[in-house]
């Protein structure tokens, strides 16, 4: 009987050490964009399997649920979406997915604006406003900061899911959040004060007026900024034009003006009277630059820039959208050099 | 603080200086008892030297002391104005009397269903505008051939429905939803009311419309053009294949293709053509196998198979068996999808009615093409062919095209040019020209995908 036993004890103990020693398949990660999937990435490196159902170039807002999505859906550990009105195909799909760890409220579903103060909120939403985001502008991926305080909830989320890996993930997040700060604020500054208080400051938008007031080993602390704060510099005070509100949040971050939309409401097609007075606000103020997501239409920002000598500049919204645009740090570069280069364009 | 550091570095340097001074003058005194020599003088020299340089860089390094200690304490005040910057106007003075409290109990809004409603207005001229009667002898004082092919008559507008969409969770398995509608008549009709378990299987109770092809399943207002296609009108209703009962669906994965999807319902009602069982006998089988194919990324096909299965006389004597396959293909380029799509629905069916006379074998369907030119245009055709399921010598052939304006998501003007060919009707062809309004309030939206 004791031999059996040892038998036994030995048997678990050697397959035990033997399953220890196989490598884990990664966890499965769907994000509603490439983004969030880009964040689990960043996150999770090998642990993860990452991909995303908008394509980078394709407008979230409408996405047809299709039976492959779904089962896309079906076979995720975790789905990762903004919880609010941008993706309103993602119910849908997910019911289609017949996933219930994915359901909202399971632990497979993160909503990403969960706990994140969100600009545009409407005290009364009706359509008069045109097609609104009842819960807020949805467009965080264009937030430096906010897309950094999303990580912490697609950590939430793959800690949930894999909580054998739990610290690894933890290590990921900080890594990630270091190389965020660093390459927002460069490293000086970051050494200085902290990632953690710069972005609260651009949460609040103080910012700028902070570094500027405070004086530090013989200059204002705006001779400390580096990375792309400091190469975002000549955008700050400009005022531009937008296509759509998906880019308010970027245009605050780095201190522009969105004087206009070229949408008279959001999700509403230019009319012809409103396109004219946009020209009429472009030649008043002197507006060189005006932004559009690489998947809005062409005819209406060629008109305006026609009229007006305004450098319309189609840039993708998510990390894909365009080649070179792997990674949520490729996508910041991408869209800082190309606005710049038009500005120098411009003259 | 410069009068204190020059005070402290005074104090430091005397007490540093002081054991050097002594052993320099006990060092003189020593020289003055012996004879001088240049090498011993030297040698305090250098000596000297070496404690100068000594004390002169350990000053320097107290100097980096004391200013890195500043430095931090100067960092540390600018934390913390940066945290107090940070913080924003997060405190508040709060006012007591200003301050008044209300309990939620009455305030349970969030937990009404979502509500939505969508209005289905119409503007209808045709030629000829009076009801035409049949040429079929069989039929006569039975019907209008009109009727017959679900066509209003009459130039004039009409609300064809008013919608009440009401959908909401019951609890953490399952979802109702409700969907009422008034037609122009002003009665009130459930169009669909069911609710729906969401797991593995998806299963289904209550009155809906059933899975039977593409466009059975859509309401209305969502339909690519005006009207049904005549082939689902002709061997169904004018409302299509519906009935109370309980629906099961499953996705089998991909079998063979990308998606396989299986879907089986038994409903009790008919329609009141292909399916006219009596109390007792109306019950109804359907099946649909879907086939869906991801082409490339922008591309995809979906190919159907449909059955339904039924009594077709009151005593539940005579059996109905309708099948239909079904085709769409669907390009919409992911960079461009709010302003180009390009869409074919295809749907044959094929229909055998047991009669006391024998089999009654029947087939229609239709093609319709529908293509987006920008955010706000789409224009459609629809070419449909369909024999009466009770007698296939008589046909129904028609051909409309539509142009739409969406205003919003929530707004759209549809103008559609049809023909109506009956081979049954006194007067032929009717032709119709339609204005179609639909407007929609609330979150609900139509799902195709």
């Amino acid at each position: 009987m004791k031999r059996v036993t040892l038998c036994t004890i030995t048997a678990l103990v050697f397959f035990a050490t033997l399953g220890s020693g196989l490598p884990q398949e990664p966890i499965k990660v769907v994000g509603s964009v490439p983004d969030f999937a880009a964040l689990a990435d960043e996150i999770g490196g090998d642990l993860v399997d990452a991909s995303f159902i908008a394509q980078g170039n394709q407008d979230p807002h409408f996405v047809p649920p299709k039976p492959s999505l779904a089962l896309l859906l079906a076979d995720a550990d975790l789905f990762i979406q903004t919880g609010i009105d941008l993706e309103m195909w993602a119910p849908p799909l997910i019911d289609k997915a017949r996933n219930r760890n994915i359901m909202e409220g399971a632990d497979g579903y993160v909503a990403v604006t969960s706990g994140i103060d969100l600009i545009d909120v409407h005290a009364a939403a009706d359509r008069s406003a045109g097609d609104i985001h009842v819960h807020g502008n949805p467009h965080i991926q264009t937030c430096p900061a906010r897309i950094r305080l999303a990580a912490a909830n697609v950590l939430i989320g793959l800690q949930k899911v894999d909580p054998d890996h739990s610290a690894e993930y933890e290590q990921g997040y900080e890594d990630f959040l270091d190389r965020w700060d660093r390459a927002l604020f460069g490293d000086e500054l970051v050494d200085l004060l902290g990632g953690d208080l710069l972005i609260d400051m651009i949460m609040n938008a103080s910012l700028f007026d902070f570094l500027g007031s405070e004086e530090f080993d013989g200059g204002t602390l705006l001779d400390h900024l580096g990375g792309w704060y400091a190469k975002a510099a000549p955008l700050r005070g400009l005022k531009i034009i937008a296509y759509h509100k998906n880019w308010s949040y970027f245009a605050r971050a780095f201190g522009m003006e969105i004087v206009d939309f070229v949408e008279p409401k959001p999700g509403i097609p230019p009319t012809a009277r409103h396109v004219k007075h946009v020209i009429d606000e472009i030649n008043e103020y002197g507006i060189d630059l005006m932004l559009v997501a690489n998947y809005f239409e062409r005819n209406t920002p060629g008109k305006i820039e026609e009229r007006t000598g305004v450098r319309a500049i189609f840039l993708p919204i998510s990390v894909t959208g365009e080649p070179g645009t792997d990674t949520l740090f490729d996508l910041y570069d991408y869209w800082l050099d190309t606005i710049l280069a038009a500005m120098a364009g411009t003259g | 603080m410069p009068r204190l550091r020059y005070v402290s570095l005074t104090i430091l340097a005397v007490v540093l200086l002081g054991p050097v001074s002594l052993q320099a003058q006990r060092q003189g005194s020593l020289q003055s008892r012996r004879p001088a020599g240049r090498d011993t003088v030297t040698a305090v020299s250098d000596s000297l030297q070496t404690v100068i340089a000594e004390l002169t860089a350990r000053l320097a390094r107290l100097e980096e002391a004391i200013e890195a200690r500043e430095r931090a304490a100067r960092l540390q005040s600018l934390r913390d104005r940066a945290q107090q910057r940070a913080a924003g106007s997060r405190e508040e003075t709060v006012d007591a009397r200003s301050v008044t409290f209300y309990g939620r109990q009455r305030q349970m809004k969030q937990l009404n269903p979502e509500i939505s409603m969508t209005g289905d207005f119409i503007g209808l001229a045709r030629s000829p505008q009076s009801p035409t009667g049949t040429t079929n002898p069989a039929w006569d004082g039975m019907d209008f051939a009109d009727n017959l092919a679900f066509l209003p008559t009459g130039n004039r507008f009409f609300l064809r429905a008013a919608e009440l969409n009401v959908v909401a969770p019951l609890d953490p398995f399952t979802r109702g939803k409700f969907f009422l509608e008034i037609p122009g008549d002003g009665s009130l009709v459930v169009e669909e009311a069911y609710m729906q378990w969401v797991a593995h299987t998806h299963l289904k109770i209550g009155l809906f419309r059933n899975q039977f092809g593409q466009l059975n399943r859509w309401h209305e207002h969502a339909l690519p053009q005006v009207d049904r296609p005549h082939v689902l009108t002709t061997f169904f209703n004018q409302d299509g294949l519906e009935g109370l009962g309980v629906s099961a669906n499953w996705v089998l994965g991909n079998l063979w293709s990308d998606v396989n999807e299986l879907t089986i319902e038994y409903v009790s009602g008919g329609d009141g053509i292909s399916f006219a069982g009596g109390k007792g006998h109306d019950r109804v089988a359907v099946a649909r196998l879907k086939n869906y194919y991801d082409l490339s990324g922008d591309t995809y096909l979906e190919i159907g198979l449909s059955g339904a299965q039924g009594a077709n006389d009151t005593a539940g004597d005579y059996l109905s068996t309708v099948g239909g396959i079904d085709v769409n293909y669907r390009w919409t380029p992911a960079g461009r999808s709010h302003y180009r799509t390009f869409e074919v629905r295809v749907e044959a069916l094929y229909s055998s009615q047991e009669t006391a006379l024998g089999t009654i074998d029947a087939w229609g369907g239709y093609i319709s093409a529908q293509n987006r030119f920008g955010a706000r245009i789409l224009a459609s055709v629809r070419l449909d062919y369909t024999q009466l399921p009770w007698d296939k010598d008589e046909t129904i052939q028609g051909l409309a095209a539509t142009l739409d304006f969406w205003q919003s998501e929530f707004v759209f003007f549809r103008l559609q040019v049809d023909t109506v060919k009956m081979s049954f009707a006194d007067d032929d062809p009717i032709n119709r020209v339609i204005l179609q309004t639909v407007w929609s309030m609330g979150p609900h939206k139509h799902e195709a995908y």
